[in-house]
């Protein structure tokens, strides 16, 4: 028998046309609505619908190549017609007819004797219909109280049993097809809400397999795990060696000078490098570092995959890389170069607060409790450098109401702050990314936002004259006014005018990054 | 030298019971205070703690130094 309920043009474009009822999420044509109170073709399609002797309700226009259709659930042609009869003081016969048909009594005659039958975490599962009705109809007090306290329901592990119960219902369609009580509606959004099922059969397996033809630097690998605190959890491990691997690594100068392009990216593709990157040798690439970073979560039994891992290929060294692991319940994204300046590798070596690290997990209780891992291990590793970790507070305010007491604030000159700027970069060891945050703090304390936006501006340039095989380094053009000055680190600052600036922009031997908005005004950015 | 900073203002906190010393105090117990406040209350702060004005500079400097910022 035919499942689609055919019309003509005419038919379809009034009920297309028509002024609609709107529900959550959708809108519904009152003709249709009409049609289903007062013609018996459209009611009856619509019982057998309603009796699951068809499985969708579609009305359906099909004119030589096009198709136009509507198509809507059995709760949401109910409510619909609810909401029409009662503004219309309509007859009521046909709509009780219908709301019968998909009470919460039909749903419990139709399923209680089913069975639920599933795989979940690698065991096989036979759960009883009838045990996810009769749990869901607690009080909702009751109710709560289990999903919140409960280890277990039904002799299963609380988050097994919402997970198949939840499946169950999405994937019968039971708050589409059947008329819940409140109280059934209440609870399902409460089990959702307080039991977390989002990791359950996640990473089961290590997805990646490029791990395991690489090797760690002896070395690396005992200054990452040595001291490592023995009574940290596995996730609390898991952090800490991620925190860890952004202190001693840093991101690859030259891959970001020139923005990744194909002749420097070449050699990043080749995975094996990962096996040369030791304490000297340790500028890495998004895709190292996470090789690397999952090398140590491999030794830790922790399951994982990168986001390159496709389906049938596994293809390393092209576009951004991160990856994801589970450790139990939590579910967690590991990105420590998602921004580079700002990023993990460099912020963490300044302590700041990490950001590339976070909980996939949506339940707000398991949120609090990563998130207080990751306080616990930032504040372990905090502990053990000579300056106290990052505070975030009121520091501010202290700053304000200290103006309000002191007669000695006054404007410091613009030109010991540059001259200030020059002298640290100058005398700094640090080079390349690492070089270029602390540049980009130090601006944010030496001068005022006017200043940024009317006197000074700053370009981290790639700069293609390097001492070593490198293709590019990073320098930095500070202007201030109309006065040049190339920074570049180990080398003399430089003070250059625009046009020999500019001679160097137009050679190519200086060229803006890929994500730099503001540029030099005159210096256009090159092809 | 940040040390020696909360040192003097401990001293000039004691000698003067003047209330801007207590909130230098709690501003300087952050050992990262000088990378989070502009150059003006930076400055503000060291005159305050009786550096000579044409040391500033260096004061500063070394106080900024890429060894305290990691």
């Amino acid at each position: 028998m035919n499942e689609d309920f055919y019309v003509n043009k005419e038919e379809f474009d009034k009920i297309n046309q028509a002024k609609n009822i709107y529900l959550p999420g959708n809108f519904i044509s009152t003709e249709l609505i009409k049609r289903i109170l007062e013609k018996d073709d459209y009611f009856l399609y619509t019982v057998r619908f309603f009796k699951d002797n068809i499985k969708k309700f579609r009305i359906l226009l099909q004119e030589k190549d096009m198709k136009r259709e509507i198509i809507l659930s059995k709760i949401e042609i109910l409510r619909a017609i609810e909401i029409y009869v009662k503004e219309n003081n309509l007859d009521r016969t046909r709509f009780d007819e219908l709301k019968n048909l998909i009470s919460y009594d039909k749903l419990k005659e139709k399923y209680q004797k089913k069975k639920f039958e599933r795989d979940i975490e690698n065991n096989h599962y036979i759960i009883n219909v009838q045990d996810f009705l009769i749990f869901l109809d607690n009080p909702r007090y009751d109710f709560e109280k289990r999903c919140e306290e409960s280890v277990k329901i039904c002799n299963i592990d609380k988050e097994i049993f919402a997970y198949a119960l939840l499946t169950f219902f999405n994937e019968e369609h039971l708050r589409d097809n059947y008329l819940l009580p409140n109280n059934i509606e209440a609870n399902l959004k409460t089990l959702e809400k307080e039991i977390d099922t989002s990791f359950i059969n996640k990473l089961l397996i290590c997805e990646d397999t490029l791990y395991q033809k690489v090797e760690l630097d002896e070395k690396l690998e005992e200054v990452i795990l040595n001291n490592i605190p023995s009574d940290l959890s596995l996730l609390e491990k898991s952090i800490y060696i991620y925190i860890m691997l952004c202190k001693v690594l840093t991101y690859d100068e030259e891959f970001y000078a020139l923005n990744e392009e194909d002749i420097v990216n070449v050699k990043h593709e080749d995975y094996h490098r990962v096996n040369k990157i030791n304490l000297s040798n340790n500028r890495v690439t998004c895709y190292e570092f996470n090789l690397i970073y999952a090398k140590f979560l491999s030794k830790l039994g922790i399951n994982f995959k990168s986001n390159y891992v496709g389906y049938d290929d596994e293809t390393y060294g092209k576009g951004h890389v991160y990856l994801e692991y589970r450790v139990g319940k939590y579910l967690v994204h590991a990105d420590s170069t998602e921004q580079i300046l700002h990023g993990d590798i460099a912020g963490a070596k300044r302590n700041d607060m990490i950001t590339g690290i976070e909980l996939i997990n949506k339940n707000n209780s398991l949120k609090q409790e990563f998130h207080s891992a990751l306080e616990k291990v930032y504040a372990i590793i905090a502990e053990r450098e000579e300056k106290k970790m990052y505070q975030k507070d009121n520091f501010d305010d202290l700053v304000r109401e200290y103006h309000e007491k002191t007669n000695n604030y006054e404007q410091v000159d613009l030109k010991i702050k540059l001259s200030i700027l020059l002298n640290k970069l100058n005398s700094s060891n640090y080079v390349g990314v690492d070089l270029m945050s602390y540049l980009l703090s130090l601006k944010k304390v030496l001068f005022t936002y006017e200043e940024m936006r009317y006197n000074l501006k700053t370009n981290i340039v790639a700069n293609k004259d390097t001492k070593n095989d490198d293709l590019a380094r990073l320098s930095c053009i500070i202007s201030i006014n109309d006065e040049y000055y190339l920074f570049t680190p180990h080398e003399k600052t430089r003070i250059l005018s625009f046009v020999e600036l500019k001679s160097l922009f137009d050679s190519g031997m200086l060229s803006y990054l890929e994500n730099d908005t503001s540029l030099i005004d005159g210096i256009k950015r090159g092809k | 030298m940040i040390n020696k900073l909360r040192e003097t203002n401990e001293k000039l906190l004691e000698d003067t019971k003047d209330e801007k010393y207590v909130l230098i105090k709690k501003i300087l117990d952050d050992d990262k205070c000088f990378f989070k406040m502009d150059i003006e209350s930076a400055f503000s702060i060291l005159r305050d703690l009786k550096i000579k004005e044409d040391n500033l500079q260096n004061v500063y400097e070394e106080l900024i130094d890429i060894k305290n910022f990691v």
